[in-house]
């Protein structure tokens, strides 16, 4: 996996940590928005990191471009495996 | 209204097909306790419920069954992709392969197209979140079942967060 891949995996899972908390915990548990806020800053830290490297990271519909949006690889287009 | 992040919630990368385990895995997908159903379920329960808590945790568990909903497509279209002819019929996938080919096409392991009527909505919030326990339950077994099938080294998302709100 390049750096690049790398660092994106990276991002991603402090997201589905950021999404996966609130959701799996009450409203009223401090601990847990805690740690949301943990792993929201690290993940905004990452998006910076990765912004800086490798441009902007194109996956959220509203902040891509028309012909990136159509044209990046779509998340299940992963090495195309198969048995050709 | 919804945001669409171009990314898998998390990563999948099939490297081999099995058209048998997708005929299976398929159930999830548009089957009565897939994640088609339970977006569509928690979603809809979501407008009557009393209080606010209540309509945010559906919305977001709703939400985020349309990205697993997405995530169970992903592995049926990996294990079916690119498949021989020879493959398609060893696999049993025959049946399947005449009407959507490989085509990733919402039903569940019979081939019975996905349907409302395997879900609830009664306006009631006791009732519906024993109907959410129904469904949800009835995901976590079944998946167990499927992991220990032993055909496959993936993970599944286990259970559901909806297990835990109520």
């Amino acid at each position: 996996m390049s750096e690049q891949e790398q660092l994106m995996r990276r991002t991603n899972a402090c997201r589905f940590a950021t999404w996966e908390l609130p959701v799996f915990t009450h409203p009223g548990d401090c601990k847990a928005a805690k740690q949301q806020k943990k792993y929201r800053r690290m993940a905004d830290d990452l998006i910076i990191q990765y912004k800086a490297a490798y441009g902007p990271m194109n996956q959220n519909s509203s902040d891509t471009s028309r012909w990136h949006g159509i044209n990046a690889p779509w998340p299940w287009d992963v090495n195309k495996g198969g048995n050709k | 209204m919804w945001n669409y992040q171009k990314n898998l919630q998390y990563p999948i990368n099939i490297k081999n097909t099995n058209p048998k385990l997708a005929q299976i895995i398929i159930a999830q997908y548009g089957g009565p306790d897939g994640e088609l159903g339970a977006s569509l379920r928690y979603l809809s329960q979501r407008y009557s419920m009393p209080y606010p808590e209540l309509k945010a945790i559906l919305t977001d568990i709703g939400t985020e069954e349309l990205a697993h909903l997405e995530m169970v497509g992903t592995i049926v279209h990996q294990l079916t992709r690119n498949l021989t002819e020879e493959q398609i019929r060893e696999g049993g996938f025959a049946s399947y392969f005449v009407n959507h080919t490989t085509g990733v096409y919402p039903s569940d392991a019979n081939g019975s197209p996905f349907t409302a009527a395997a879900l609830q909505v009664k306006g009631d919030p006791i009732s519906d979140i024993h109907e959410d326990l129904a469904a949800d339950a009835a995901i976590a077994k079944e998946q167990l079942t499927k992991i220990h099938d032993g055909t496959s080294h993936f993970h599944l998302f286990c259970v559901s967060p909806a297990f835990c709100y109520s």
